[in-house]
């Protein structure tokens, strides 16, 4: 005698030992072969030949794996070594400020902020540096569809990261103003340049979301946010120690900002000069 | 019969022009396919599941699960404003491919 719930548990254990694992994917593979079921049925089909038919119709378990296979996101690999490498350092550097959080030198609020700033200019930059592998692979040749997929992702992850942590730590530190001198805004470069840094960085994320930039233009427009985090962070950084002490700055200070700054005009030179190239595999 | 491979490449597009209609499910996304179609679109059934995923992780579609009834479930898809702008972009290519193929078929008996 035919059991078609035995049956149909049967075939979901072969789905699974075949490799279709996710639980809501199979029930969702079940729900269709039971549809298909109910029609046949509905048509005049015994209950026997009504499922045979169906699972036939939806497929074997070899196919469909293969199918779900290529759902899984490519990645590119120097993407994710570099972004590996930011999140391995951002958490030893955590550790290491966690040492003058614990000594007293540092209040919570502060530590917060620190850690938050560092966090989203250093993802900015990291996005950065994606823009300038994109803009320096493009030069030899274009990249595959997978390797542009990853470092998109990676990219609108990293200027979202940017942006959200780069907001805490502005309002961390409003908070903290408002703490040690009584209002929130100082009207400082610094406070000014995290804002900078802050706008670019949701319009960049929006205009990507809302794909009305190109993933060319995108990763220009990260090489650009190099230049603004970079006179936002150590731009205004050699302007406040210029301020508190009265003789100046080292003299390498501005001359290794310039020389970065360069860096990244050349950069978006060539990204925006058309490149004629072939798809790599 | 229509071949194969041009049945996968316009699964996407089909789907997106679908949903735009209203919120579906695998299964009735088949069937309408293939009424439509006068059964000449044949989509091996277990493979619409693969793209429709794919569909949602590029942000074109969203999907929810729905009670139907003695507990069992039902995942419904609706398309999503990236969906559209995709659909719009693959309109103009299909479009544009029509366009190209009627102006060199004009007036041939192929």
């Amino acid at each position: 005698m035919f059991d078609l719930e035995r049956s149909i548990s049967e075939w979901r254990r072969q789905m699974l030992a075949a490799g279709i694992k996710t639980p809501l994917t199979l029930d969702e593979l079940e729900s269709h072969l039971r549809e298909d079921i109910r029609a046949l049925l509905s048509a005049g089909k015994p209950e026997d030949q009504a499922f045979r038919l169906a699972v036939s119709r939806l497929g074997g378990p070899g196919p469909l794996r293969t199918e779900f296979k290529k759902l899984k996101k490519p990645a590119c690999w120097p993407v994710t070594i570099s972004s590996w490498c930011f999140i391995g350092a951002m958490i030893l550097f955590a550790a290491y400020l966690s040492t003058r959080l614990f000594a007293g030198s540092l209040s919570l609020l502060l530590y917060a902020h620190i850690i938050s700033i560092t966090a989203g200019y250093g993802a900015a930059l990291l996005a950065g540096g994606f823009g300038m592998f994109y803009v320096c692979y493009r030069l030899f040749q274009a990249l595959s569809q997978q390797r542009q997929q990853s470092l998109d992702r990676a990219v609108l992850l990293f200027s979202q990261s940017s942006a959200g942590l780069v907001i805490l730590g502005t309002l961390l530190a409003m908070l903290w103003c408002r703490q040690h001198y009584g209002v929130y805004l100082l009207g400082d470069v610094k406070e000014a340049g995290a804002w900078c840094v802050a706008v670019w960085f949701v319009a960049l994320s929006l205009a990507r979301r809302g794909r009305r930039v190109s993933e060319r233009a995108m990763m220009l427009m990260c090489i650009v946010g190099n230049i603004i985090v970079s006179l936002a962070w150590f731009g205004a950084g050699i302007l406040d120690y210029a301020q508190k002490h009265r003789h100046g700055t080292p003299g390498y200070w501005p001359l290794g900002l310039a020389v970065f700054l360069g860096i990244q005009i050349i950069f978006l030179v060539i990204g925006v000069a058309p490149t004629p190239a072939k798809a790599d595999s | 019969m229509i071949e194969r491979e041009l049945v996968a490449a316009s699964t996407e597009p089909l789907v997106l022009s679908l949903l735009t209609k209203g919120e579906s499910y695998g299964y009735e996304l088949i069937q309408e396919v293939k009424r439509l179609s006068g059964e000449k679109i044949k989509w091996t059934d277990g493979m619409l599941y693969p793209v429709l995923h794919r569909m949602e992780d590029n942000g074109w579609i969203k999907s929810r699960w729905v009670e139907i009834e003695n507990g069992r479930k039902r995942k419904y898809y609706s398309i999503k404003k990236d969906g559209h702008q995709a659909l719009k972009e693959k309109r103009a290519q299909w479009t544009l491919l029509s366009s190209v193929f009627s102006g060199l078929w004009k007036g041939q008996n192929v």
